[in-house]
């Protein structure tokens, strides 16, 4: 399944004197889930108020491919109505999204299951649970509208093990019954046991995208020291190859690494492989890899 | 898609905020009673009066941070403003509040209107005073929601006050201190300017205080399109504000 639903092309976005995005370029492929990785201050949740209306760009454009495509929204730090119940939002919700009574209610029991979300919190203000509780009213809230597209702004951030475990499960449920999610976490090692597409960006520029699961499959992520015999070489075959004071590494694909090999004669091809660590990629790595 | 309309949304979420605001209850509360003291002193027409002077009050109160509460504390930064525009929902507060102040006010005015039916002092410039006084109420509203684009936590309405107060200051300074404080007293009384500069006095007297509209004398064309054109600069100045607004939050 390789169909866009949303294209994003060149956004750029300035804050009076700091330039938060510069040239944001992607696609979001349905039923794929998408982790969209940078540093602090790179521009992701700029980005994500882009796409979803909250922000104007300076120039680019958002592109909806299928113009009825229905979006969900789980900000970092979710904030509601300070004078409405829970229920009252998730009722606004269902009217707004065009749910009966007796289907809303069903939702509500079924995701606050799923969520381990107590539903007697909904007769109380949303704004006065905890983090975490708000956390998953805002996934209540999106789930209850049934999305084409999700979009989660850090999806982890103020849940416990239990929670981070339940999100995890819904992305995984939202996968397999061909919705889009598209996530922008620093939480790594959760992104990587879920991701379909990485995307990174950095100072406000998209730096890389690669399809996560064939990447691993492969490629290979080699590591040298800097100023040996084989920098020059390498850097010459893989000129995307980073350094760092000491390290030279890079991310290849395995059949080109294998080709390299076998063009070498049998002292160099010894002396490489003596020189150089290889080892199947990781995402943390990656992430470091384009954030040096 | 079925979808509620978002005046519908608008009114309830509105209705829910104003529930919580003791204040404006109390206020309310307050003026009740003082028109009733009024009334049961026996000075029916003089309560009538007050009424039509200060409703127009409520408008103003109602508008008492109107946006920048939501606009700061992320809330609108929710899966509901997905399927709702969030600045169209903004600009529509202004007629949910319209409606709702009309509604207070309708409430506050039936009892005056069935007191003059008793007392034979029925008019139909009852009606035409109570509609000026709607449109003074909106004239505020839509100045306060101007002002609460830029003005937190309630100095929208404590601005336009302070603004009041201080006009009512000068001319009581004004009046007390110049030889022609007799001929402005008589301007402003009747309402009927001689020459541009007592046109021009009168303008600005309207538009700093809408609620002489109520008065029979006040009741020049020139004068009540003065409002209406104000108030429309006021919706318009919003609507453009309102269309470049970005959630960036603080």
């Amino acid at each position: 399944m390789n169909e866009i639903i949303l294209r994003v092309r060149g956004l750029a976005k300035r804050f009076g004197l700091i330039q938060a995005l510069s040239q944001v370029d992607f696609e979001l492929r349905k039923g794929k889930l998408t982790v969209f990785l940078g540093e602090n201050g790179a521009g992701k949740t700029t980005t994500l108020k882009i796409i979803l209306g909250f922000l104007f760009p300076d120039a680019g454009s958002v592109e909806k491919i299928q113009p009825d495509v229905h979006l969900g929204y789980v900000p970092e730090q979710p904030a509601f109505f300070p004078w409405l119940k829970g229920r009252e939002i998730l009722e606004l919700t269902g009217a707004l999204f065009g749910l009966n009574r007796a289907d809303l209610n069903r939702k509500i029991k079924e995701f606050c299951s799923q969520l381990s979300f107590d539903p007697a919190q909904l007769e109380r203000p949303a704004r006065s649970y905890s983090h975490g509780n708000q956390k998953k009213m805002a996934y209540l809230q999106s789930m209850l509208i049934d999305p084409d597209l999700l979009i989660v702004d850090e999806p982890f951030s103020a849940l416990d093990p239990v929670g981070i475990r339940q999100v995890r499960e819904l992305f995984i449920r939202l996968r397999e019954m061909g919705r889009t999610v598209f996530i922008s976490s620093h939480l790594i090692s959760e992104a990587e046991k879920l991701a379909d597409r990485v995307i990174i960006i950095k100072k406000g520029k998209t730096i890389s995208q690669v399809d996560w699961p064939e990447f691993i499959q492969n490629g290979i992520y080699l590591k040298t020291r800097r100023f040996g015999s084989l920098e020059k070489i390498i850097l010459e075959r893989w000129p995307e190859s980073q350094t760092s004071d000491e390290w030279l590494e890079g991310f290849v694909l395995r059949s080109e690494w294998e080709e390299f090999l076998s063009g070498l004669n049998e002292d160099l091809k010894k002396m490489v492989l003596q020189d150089v660590e290889i080892k199947p990629p990781d995402l943390e790595s990656f992430f470091l890899f384009w954030n040096r | 898609m079925p979808a509620c309309p978002s005046l519908k949304f608008n009114f309830y979420v509105l209705w829910k905020k104003i529930l919580r605001r003791k204040f404006f209850f109390l206020f309310l509360a307050g003026f009740i009673l003082f028109l009733a003291l009024f009334w049961w002193q026996g000075d029916f027409t003089y309560a009538r009066r007050f009424f039509f002077y200060l409703f127009p009050y409520l408008f103003l109160l109602l508008a008492q941070d109107i946006f920048r509460e939501e606009i700061d504390s992320g809330c609108l930064e929710n899966v509901l403003f997905l399927q709702l525009n969030f600045r169209r929902y903004l600009f529509e507060k202004n007629l949910s509040l319209l409606f709702l102040g009309t509604v207070f006010s309708c409430f506050l005015f039936l009892p005056f209107l069935i007191g003059s039916i008793i007392r034979q002092e029925f008019s139909w410039s009852l009606f035409i005073s109570f509609f000026m006084g709607i449109m003074a109420g909106f004239y505020y509203l839509t100045l306060a929601s101007a002002l609460g684009l830029k003005l937190r936590s309630g100095s929208n309405v404590l601005a336009v006050i302070v603004l009041q107060v201080f006009l009512f200051l000068s001319l009581l300074v004004g009046l007390t201190s110049l030889g022609s404080g007799r001929d402005l007293i008589d301007l402003l009384i009747s309402a009927s300017p001689q020459n541009s500069r007592e046109h021009l006095l009168l303008f600005f007297f309207v538009a700093f205080w809408p609620n002489a509209l109520v008065a029979r004398s006040y009741s020049s064309l020139s004068l009540r399109l003065e409002i209406v054109f104000l108030l429309l600069i006021f919706l318009a100045l919003q609507a453009w504000r309102l269309s470049r607004l970005e959630l960036k939050r603080e």
